[in-house]
């Protein structure tokens, strides 16, 4: 078989990994087991509790070491192994090893257990109270581990052929993709091997930062879960909302944050042109954020009725489905169209499905009584069974989808037979703070609804057969803001109303003076940009700083007598400030405007006209704002093309912008933008078109064609065909006369001069005569120039068959034609108070974090 | 109980709303034949682009304006003009999304949506040049 001797190979590491991986996988499971067996048999509970301990150190232990071996393996740039071949290279700086290692779907697996793992030991310092909860935690990491596996299953007599997960440790030259490829073969294949390389547009710190916060957000979801697991399987349905409220809040603070991150990223580094694009990945990020926010809120709730008792599990559980289900919808490639940047399919569709299905069942199992148990649980394999027996098939996805909810249905009744008749009816008063706390979470569900369906489009048209397009940024807005403005009021309100009942006349006092300043400082913004629209923009605003204006107040009344307590306020206050940022810096960008020289193109249709971007040649100033700008040029530096703009104020040159393109022959060009931040706006500038060639050729000193590249058209008479700058119509076909048109063809003589009329858009009209003369057998033919616009026209052949000409068109290129831009830039006014209103909401929540922490002691 | 009832009428009220506005309000995604029979609703189109027939980019007159031809994924032609600047690298897109509508046999395109072979992750790596 293989007996070649592989020079400098070190193949260690992939038996290792798979020891690690295997020991990881088993001991989660066992570590499961035991931990949920200690709750179904309390008098075993103490060996159970030890066993689960065990295993959980023996598996987090297992998980930190995997890691460790791939940073190594990265670090040292072992390109035997195939993540390290198609995540980094040689040229790749140390400091992204971090980004190349969660750059592919095994890192980010990884990246995913690691923090379960983290987070799993803090909590095994109360094992025994936390027991479900370390359970499912160890059962979520049991499922991620099968993700690595990378072992491929295959019975040909059933049928099956499958491969379970996608190993990060192997080797390149048996990697599917790579295994015939002849440098395999070689001994000696490691001494030239470099690695693909990690792509530029992702080396940057935002990719060091962004992904660690995300995955530590999601895994933090999974902790709440794992309290309502734990609290179902000890039919303790309410003491537990004690307990999960500081991991909540965490999960809400941190996973808010790395979203902040991801639109942080989009609008410095990327080309979105903005912090948000409800792009499906980000809104994939979102309402598992959402869901947990509103599950959070209800564990504030003191009075436990058996609404909240009900809706606070369902909430929570949703949150960490919704993180499953982002999974699923950003790995398996479902989302095709419909996202730029969602990762390709591994093959883990099916296992993903599997995740997702199995922690949705779960809880429900839990709720329901033992005969329903049995139906629920037996359905489920029957479908699974179905489901992968008829490959998917549309009837199968249709029942999974059915089970799925009806998993809701089922779920919410059986929780609502198991709750305690004696729960606490719901305070009916709705000038009470669990009134709105209630009506808040709720808003935020509807929010994820929506965002959720609009998400699954391609989902929806998997299973129905439609071809519905997800909506863009418009469409989201336009429902969106409605969410925006009843949470704004509602957060405004609820921090001045109490758990139960308030003295309404102080009430009204104080929720006066809030609507006073809001209304001042609505006015104060609306008077700086009157002609914003009414609605949504105005009333939007007014939201936006009553939410704020209601924050700050209470800021300032509680921070001295409990300054930790002021973490609701400060959250409060910073959403209002976001929405206020979002409808200024969103709704009042200035975009730079065209050119003077430029002519208006009546010929095209009014609705489509788009003036985002304007071209500049070498030299040329465009006004924006305040501002004038002035394309200064261009330079190739290294794997960079960099174009500087002047940005002149008052005749003064104010400062300059470089945005760039990233030039990378194997993973495509990038455009990189340019900002410039100023208290009160953000200046944005962006390429989005340059010829690269151009750039290229002038550093290598090599001058630029004469012509532009020739097109070539096969036209008849009376035919218009649109080339360089002008409307081109086929006249006509003019022959001299004296024609002598002979029986013997070596004495023929044909002079055509076949008619063209130029109209360009610059308002030059041209006749154009190129000549086509026949002589016996040869054919000689000359091009002809259109005096104004410089078009230079030859007709190389006529085809009597089918009354067709063929012509080639070319343009003579203008001095220094190719020194150009089409860039667009963009005036983002107060974009401070947005970034400000993000960081408030986590700082808000991560002080609401440290204040229950305190006052329960640790989890 | 009565104003909580109430309130959660509204928010299933609201919530099937919600998803029906959100279905309801959708492009599709459709053929070039299909733009043709409705030449005032907007359509996703997807499909190659046509490297043998003319691109025209003339940024000197108008930078917001490309013209080139596509195929669609049902293998019928037909010409675009984008009211976009051309994207960087469009030559070597490997399937392309047009949004807009049909109009005189051209399909006047909003939006573009670009994927290139390696732009993002994990493109199958057939050969590798050492």
């Amino acid at each position: 078989m293989n007996t070649i001797e592989f020079i400098n190979e070190q193949i260690w590491p992939e038996y290792l990994g798979r020891g690690l991986l295997i020991l990881a996988l088993i001991s989660a499971f066992f570590g499961a087991y035991s931990f949920f067996k200690s709750i179904l048999r309390p008098n075993l509970e103490q060996s159970w509790t030890g066993m689960g301990r065990l295993a959980f150190l023996i598996h987090s232990s297992s998980v930190f070491l995997i890691v460790a071996l791939l940073f190594s393996l990265l670090l040292s740039r072992q390109f035997e192994f195939y993540y390290v071949w198609k995540h980094s290279n040689t040229a790749l700086p140390q400091s992204y090893i971090f980004a190349a290692f969660w750059e592919g779907q095994e890192g980010s697996f990884l990246l995913w257990a690691f923090w379960h793992s983290v987070l799993g030991l803090f909590l095994l310092r109360n094992f025994k109270t936390n027991s479900g909860v370390l359970g499912t935690v160890m059962l979520v990491q049991g499922f991620l581990m099968t993700m690595l596996l990378g072992r491929v299953v295959f019975i040909p007599e059933w049928g099956i052929d499958f491969t379970i997960g996608s190993y990060p440790f192997t080797l390149t030259r048996e990697h599917p993709s790579l295994m015939n490829a002849p440098f395999t073969k070689l001994p000696d294949y490691l001494l030239s091997l470099d690695g693909r390389g990690l792509n530029p547009a992702l080396q940057n710190y935002w990719m060091t930062i962004h992904p660690p916060t995300l995955f530590l957000g999601f895994a933090l979801t999974t902790i709440p879960f794992g309290f309502v697991v734990q609290a179902f399987l000890r039919r303790d349905f309410s003491s537990w909302f004690k307990k999960a409220l500081p991991w909540a809040f965490l999960g809400v603070g941190i996973l808010g944050a790395g979203i902040l991150m991801g639109g942080a990223w989009a609008y410095e580094a990327l080309s979105f042109g903005g912090f948000w694009v409800w792009d499906p990945v980000e809104n994939a990020s979102l309402v598992p954020w959402l869901l947990l926010t509103a599950g959070a809120h209800m564990l504030l709730i003191p009075k436990k009725s058996k609404l909240i008792l009900t809706l606070a599990p369902v909430f929570l559980i949703l949150g960490f489905i919704t993180v499953l289900y982002s999974t699923f919808l950003t790995r398996s490639g479902v989302l095709g169209d419909a996202s730029v940047h969602s990762f390709t399919d591994l093959g883990l569709t099916g296992q993903l499905l599997l995740f997702l299905f199995f922690f949705m069942a779960l809880p429900v199992y839990l709720v329901l009584n033992k005969r329903f148990r049995f139906y629920y649980l037996s359905a489920g394999l029957l479908l699974l069974v179905f489901g992968f027996s008829s490959q998917f098939s549309s009837i199968s996805n249709g029942l999974w989808t059915l089970y799925g909810l009806l998993s809701f249905g089922l779920g919410i009744y059986g929780l609502n037979q198991r709750l305690s008749p004696s729960a606490p009816a719901l305070e009916d008063n709705i000038w009470s703070r669990d009134f709105w706390m209630l009506m808040g979470a709720l808003v935020l569900t509807v929010s994820a609804l929506h965002l959720t369906v609009e998400t699954s489009k391609p989902v929806i048209n998997k299973l129905t057969g439609s071809s519905m397009a997800v909506g863009d940024v418009a469409a989201y807005n336009a429902v969106q803001w409605w969410f925006g403005l009843l949470l704004s009021i509602g957060m405004g309100l609820v921090l001045y109303l109490l758990y139960g009942k308030r003295n309404s006349a102080t009430l009204m006092k104080d929720l006066g003076q809030v609507a006073l300043v809001a209304f001042a400082f609505t006015l104060f913004s609306y008077s700086l940009y009157p002609s914003m629209k009414v609605m949504p923009d105005a009333l939007l605003l007014l939201g936006g700083w009553f939410a704020a204006a209601s924050g700050f107040i209470f800021i300032r009344r509680f921070i001295r007598k409990h300054p930790l307590a002021a973490g609701g306020g400060i959250a409060h206050a910073g959403f209002g400030l976001l929405m206020v940022g979002i409808v200024i810096s969103m709704g009042q960008q200035q975009n730079v405007s065209k050119n003077q020289n430029q002519i208006n193109l009546k010929a095209l249709n009014e609705e489509f006209s788009n003036e985002e971007h304007v071209m500049l040649m070498k030299g040329d100033t465009v006004a924006m704002a305040d501002y004038r700008l002035v394309f200064a040029g261009d330079s190739l530096d290294g794997s960079f093309a960099q174009y500087q703009i002047d940005y002149f104020s008052n005749q003064e040159k104010a400062f300059s912008l470089t945005p760039r393109i990233i030039l990378s022959p194997s993973m495509g060009n990038v455009a990189e933008p340019a900002t410039k931040h100023f208290l009160t706006h953000d200046v944005f500038t962006h390429i989005t078109y340059v010829d690269l060639e151009n750039l290229k050729r002038k550093s290598a000193g090599i001058s630029a064609p004469e012509y532009e590249e020739p097109q070539h058209f096969e036209l008849k008479i009376g035919d218009t065909v649109y080339s360089s700058n002008a409307y081109i119509v086929v006249e006509g076909i003019a022959s001299e006369p004296g024609a002598k048109i002979d029986q013997n063809p070596t004495e023929m003589q044909l002079q055509l001069y076949p008619t063209f009329t130029v109209r360009d858009l610059d308002g030059n009209v041209d006749t154009v005569k190129p000549s086509f003369l026949i002589q016996g057998l040869s054919l000689q033919t000359r091009p002809d120039t259109a005096k104004g616009n410089g078009l230079v026209i030859e007709v190389k052949k006529i085809n009597p068959k089918t009354s067709t000409i063929e012509v080639e068109m070319q343009r003579k290129k203008y001095q220094n034609q190719d020194d150009f831009i089409i860039m667009k830039a963009v005036v983002f006014p107060w974009i401070k108070l947005l970034w400000a209103g993000c960081f408030l909401v986590v700082i808000g929540s991560l002080m609401a974090v440290v204040e229950r922490f305190k006052q329960h002691g640790q989890g | 109980m009565k104003k909580i009832h109430l309130v959660l009428l509204l928010v299933i009220a609201a919530s099937v709303g919600v998803v029906l506005v959100a279905l309801g309000n959708s492009d599709s995604y459709a053929s070039f034949a299909k733009a043709i029979e409705n030449p005032t609703r907007t359509y996703h189109v997807a499909g190659k682009l046509d490297l043998n027939a003319p691109m025209v980019y003339d940024p000197h007159t108008e930078a917001n304006l490309f013209h080139f031809t596509m195929i669609d994924n049902d293998g019928k032609r037909c010409k675009v003009a984008l009211h976009k600047p051309r994207p960087q690298d469009f030559e070597r897109s490997e399937q392309i999304v047009v949004i807009g509508q049909m109009e005189n046999e051209t399909f006047q395109a909003r939006d573009i949506l670009t994927k290139c072979p390696s732009k993002y992750n994990d493109a199958p790596t057939q050969t590798v040049d050492l």
